[in-house]
């Protein structure tokens, strides 16, 4: 696909959010201490956050979204755009946008969009918000990427389990008629494989029944159900290990810029075996890519923002050129490739009721 | 391709104690320690290696280190007709 690109758009600011709750990967069931640190080592995830059932990624969304006006000093009535990626919405329906548009006190005439996106989810969120803001129709936009993907895993499904995490970020993109270096963007997917990360039952393909709730064994220890998320690593890998790299390469290629001007690489935060060999297919320099894996682990369409966040002072005072590349249900991946102007940026925030 | 450095890296990829039990004739699924996260272990050491992307389908198709490694000179051929 030819990346497309889009001016006059900034980035003011960025907060993430986690649930205050830490579920260590030292307390694994079924393992020895010696496989729960190969698993450590091999995913690159020691703590993860899990948000207890009654929060909901709108919940940790909205609190992000709050804080973030706060610190920009925008008011709801400023705000003319709300774009939500998430896949685990409060309901099927109403668009959970118009919910959190209620919960900040946004105008009606705000432009509500939910993406059903996941761990691309963040990059085809900015590349819609980009189209829209440079549009100079919408002055002041918000983009929020919340999931509590923890919820849709099986209680007993221990592949998953040590993986996944819960997260929310928002980040304020704005109209600037100065900014006239292009974001660039290249977006993705082939449903050839889309039950390499699904949920089976639920919606309307097959609804609900009696056996949605039968427990499948996957190994001596680990079961999930037709109501749980359903991932097959190896199918994943193969697909991340086809892909990501190639799309960034030719994102690059296509926009002349050099690579060795990139001052930041964000790639979604899969896991640790798989982002390095990435990383490696791109022979990047290890200081130049930023990972929050090992405290946060996969926290599905917010792991990019949480990053930034995670290494917050390297992008607070200073303008950088980043690379973000996201990549996983759908199958989706995307790259984008940012100016960022110093961003009103904070370490990531535990949650709290607002 | 040699055999003896494909027995080696796959050899490489499990704890010190269970190496040595590891030959041509060994099936992938009775090496202990092995589990799906092993899998995707040798997933990337073989893409690193022989740059060669292994599949579920593929995987599903082995049972012996060896039928892994005639997957991946076929793999290899397919490659090399191809370009």
């Amino acid at each position: 696909m030819k990346p497309f690109s889009f001016k006059h758009i900034s980035m003011a600011g960025l907060v993430s959010v986690v649930p205050d709750n830490i579920v260590s990967n030292d307390n694994l069931p079924h393992l020895s201490q010696d496989e729960i640190a190969h698993l450590i080592n091999t995913t690159g995830i020691k703590n993860r956050r899990i948000a207890p059932p009654h929060i909901t990624a709108s919940d940790l969304g909205v609190c992000a979204a709050k804080e973030l006006m706060q610190r920009l000093h925008w008011h709801p009535e400023e705000v003319d755009l709300l774009v939500l990626v998430t896949q685990t919405p409060d309901y099927l329906l109403p668009a959970n946008s118009i919910l959190i548009q209620s919960r900040l006190q946004l105008s009606s005439s705000v432009f509500c969009l939910d993406i059903n996106q996941g761990c691309a989810g963040y990059v085809y969120g900015l590349s819609v918000v980009s189209a829209l803001v440079s549009s100079g129709r919408f002055r002041k936009a918000l983009l929020i990427a919340a999931d509590t993907i923890t919820h849709t895993i099986g209680s007993h499904d221990y592949s998953l389990i040590p993986i996944f995490s819960d997260a929310a970020s928002a980040t304020a993109i704005q109209y600037d008629a100065h900014a006239n270096i292009d974001a660039w963007f290249c977006v993705q997917s082939d449903a050839s494989k889309y039950d390499a990360i699904y949920i089976p039952d639920g919606a309307f393909r097959n609804p609900t029944n009696s056996k949605s709730f039968e427990e499948i064994c996957l190994d001596s220890h680990s079961t999930r159900n037709r109501l749980n998320l359903h991932m097959n690593g190896q199918d994943v890998f193969h697909f991340g290990l086809k892909n990501v790299a190639h799309q960034v390469e030719n994102l690059l290629k296509e926009t002349s810029v050099d690579p060795n001007t990139i001052d930041y690489w964000v790639f979604h935060q899969a896991n640790k075996l798989l982002n390095d060999r990435i990383s490696a297919k791109l022979a990047l320099p290890q200081n130049k890519v930023l990972y929050s894996l090992y405290d946060y682990g996969n926290t599905s369409c917010a792991t990019i923002p949480l990053t930034i966040c995670h290494h917050y002072e390297k992008f607070e005072h200073v303008s950088n050129r980043i690379v973000l590349s996201g990549f996983g249900v759908g199958l989706s991946w995307a790259t984008a490739c940012l100016h960022l102007q110093p961003l009103i940026c904070s370490p990531i925030i535990e949650y709290y009721e607002c | 391709m040699n055999a003896d450095v494909f027995l080696s890296l796959i050899q490489d990829q499990f704890p010190s104690d269970v190496r040595d039990d590891i030959g041509f004739t060994t099936s992938l699924r009775s090496i202990k320690g092995w589990s799906s996260l092993q899998a995707l272990v040798i997933t990337v050491a073989i893409d690193e290696t022989f740059n060669v992307l292994i599949s579920d389908a593929d995987l599903r198709q082995v049972n012996t280190v060896s039928d892994l490694y005639h997957l991946l000179l076929s793999k290899k051929q397919n490659h090399s007709d191809l370009s």
